[in-house]
């Protein structure tokens, strides 16, 4: 077989073993399902703290965890003010599942959020853009994934000036 | 004079002419029903939009019908016929192969080229028999004046693996034809719905549609992941297959990964939110209670939901909602604040109420309340069924291989003679190569030269 052959053929193979790639990888129905839980959740959470709605989190978040966040909404309703708040990016690590009803996950987020009074328009903290390392304790409640413990394990602030707001 | 009509008939069938024009026409139709939709399937308006696109294509499809053609038993003959000349052909080859056992291949003298050149004496050709096995040949005959080789019979299976992949892929029309299918679902998270052509739409094929075993089908736990200027960069579900109740097979599905059932390949296509909706009038009568499949692009893209009464609401979803200017928007296409805006038409045309709901609120202006309780997403998805995809995968595969086996290894031959004299011999190769003349002259070349420093 000729050089050339046989660059041509390793070529070909190379072109072969990289084009399956392109799908990207499946993920077993179980951590999809975990991780459905966590991505609907902070999907939510800005409403919810925009609104002062803690119940938005019901289709997602344990009855623990909404009572964690009311009790911050309650803590910005005494000083008048609302959470305006949005997710930059997510990265979630893989999933570890501890027994069947119960599974944690690791990701690595950046969110853009400020305080302001909704009746006067007056921020009352200024923006501030920051990389939250997160772990998710969720649960299976009755056949579905929530989210049952939201524990930051560290933080980074950023400046705004990478912000894509 | 029936007989030598006959002949002459079956002459012309056998030609390899009459086999490459068959092909050609059977190529032309298969890609022309490919090209033109099948009119028939396609509701009015779209037929419209594609005679003003493209007329030619519509003139194509009225006329002459190729997705009809190609489903008539009169052009299943054409791939059956190409089968039957390619398999004869086959058997004759390789009786033919078997026949000429270790001999030469006659196909090896298509190129012809001729060396000469003299050795210090004594010569007895074991050398030269050395360097040609080295080569990859096989000394078909040799004695004390001469010794002759061939190479390539990989390369004559590879001709007959190319060609029973190319019988694969005819196969695999038939197969094509009468088994193709394809329609598209639309599935809402929550819901689910029998795996039935009734439960689809854009159907072609309806006929060819077999489930072996009633099933339904349904989706949950829909994400979608967006870039941080908030387009969908990937989106992912869980699509499950139940018979009873019961979940016999669920597996997560994204952009590019197939799911599997009862034959048929299911793909996401697109999707779109589906806002929880109620809606009651001033007399407290619940005229909607449902969930609507909304376009998702534009955001703000308008939706007719028909009430029973003859009345509509026309929806409006931002799924993050801002005021721009006094004007509503969407931030991102993510359901980060989901605002459906509103107008209730009544049965003659005259907007009766107009306003907005957040999710998880309810809205009530002069009496017509609207609720948007939950938000959740629907997704399309094609169903496909194609049996003769695989014989064409394994035809393609095996024909490929086959072919580079064809090119790596050539017939070739090479014939030597040497005649003793006084302090030299001159050595004469005569060499045939059926592909590639100019390298196998190099190749000669180097032959020639190694043969030459091991008679010094």
């Amino acid at each position: 077989m000729t050089p050339r052959i046989l660059s041509s053929a390793i070529a070909i193979l190379a072109c072969c073993s990289v084009l399956p790639g392109c799908g990207g990888a499946r993920q077993s129905v179980a951590d999809h399902e975990v991780l459905a839980a966590v991505k609907r959740y902070n999907q939510a959470l800005p409403a919810a703290y925009a609104r002062g709605s803690p119940e938005l989190l019901q289709e997602s978040a344990t009855t623990a965890e909404i009572q964690r966040v009311d009790d911050v909404i309650g803590f910005l309703m005494q000083g008048r003010m609302i959470m305006d708040a949005r997710q930059e990016s997510f990265d979630a690590g893989p999933v570890t599942h501890e027994g069947a009803e119960s599974a944690s996950v690791e990701t690595t987020e950046v969110w853009w959020y400020r305080h302001f009074m909704p009746e006067t328009g007056e921020v009352k903290q200024a923006p501030r853009r920051v990389r939250y390392l997160n772990l998710f304790r969720c649960r299976k409640v009755d056949g579905r994934w929530l989210v049952d413990r939201l524990e930051e394990r560290g933080f980074e602030q950023l400046p705004l000036a990478g912000s894509s707001l | 004079m029936i007989g030598v009509r006959a002949r002459k008939a079956l002459f012309v069938l056998a030609s390899r002419r009459f086999a490459v024009l068959t092909m050609v026409t059977m190529a032309g139709v298969l890609s022309l029903s490919a090209l033109v939709p099948d009119l028939d399937t396609l509701e009015p308006s779209r037929v419209d939009d594609l005679l003003r696109a493209s007329p030619l294509l519509v003139w194509i499809g009225r006329h002459l019908r190729p997705r009809d053609i190609v489903g008539s038993p009169l052009f299943l003959l054409l791939p059956l016929y190409l089968c039957a000349g390619i398999g004869y052909s086959l058997l004759q080859r390789v009786r033919a192969e078997r026949k000429r056992g270790r001999g030469p291949s006659p196909g090896a003298d298509r190129f012809r080229t001729e060396r000469r050149f003299q050795v210090a004496a004594p010569f007895d050709g074991i050398s030269l028999e050395r360097q040609l096995r080295r080569e990859g040949y096989e000394v078909i005959s040799s004695g004390p004046d001469h010794v002759d080789a061939a190479r390539g019979r990989r390369g004559f299976w590879g001709s007959i693996a190319f060609h029973v992949g190319l019988i694969l892929i005819l196969i695999g029309v038939i197969a094509s034809i009468w088994t193709r299918f394809g329609g598209e679902v639309m599935l809402a998270e929550g819901f689910r719905i029998p795996f039935a052509v009734r439960s689809m739409f854009n159907v072609s094929g309806k006929s060819r549609f077999t489930a072996r075993v009633p099933s339904e089908i349904a989706i949950r736990d829909f994400t979608a992941e967006y870039s941080p200027a908030g387009t969908p960069s990937d989106y992912a579900v869980i699509l499950s297959v139940q018979r009873g109740g019961d979940v016999v097979k669920e597996q997560q599905v994204r952009v590019n990964q197939a799911f599997w059932w009862d034959s048929y390949q299911i793909t996401l296509h697109r999707y779109g939110f589906a806002p929880a909706l109620t809606a009651s009038g001033p007399d407290g009568r619940v005229r909607l209670d449902g969930v609507a499949m909304l376009q998702l692009l534009p955001p703000g893209r308008e939706d007719a939901l028909r009430l029973e009464d003859g009345s509509r609401i026309v929806v409006r979803l931002y799924p993050d909602f801002v005021r721009i200017r006094g004007e509503p928007a969407s931030r991102t296409l993510a359901p980060v604040r989901p605002v459906l805006l509103f107008r209730w038409v009544d049965e003659k045309g005259r907007e009766v109420a107009a306003g907005s709901v957040e999710r998880g609120a309810r809205t009530a202006i002069n009496g017509y309340t609207v609720a948007f309780p939950s938000l959740r997403y629907w997704g399309g998805f094609i169903v496909a069924r194609d049996l003769g995809l695989w014989l064409f995968v394994v035809g393609s595969l095996l024909g490929s291989i086959g072919l580079a086996f064809r090119i790596v290894f050539p017939d070739q031959l090479i014939r030597t003679s040497w005649q003793p004299g006084g302090g030299a011999v001159e050595v004469r190769i005569r060499a045939g190569t059926r592909f590639f003349p100019a390298l196998h002259e190099e190749q000669l070349d180097r032959l020639v030269s190694r043969v030459r420093m091991e008679g010094r």
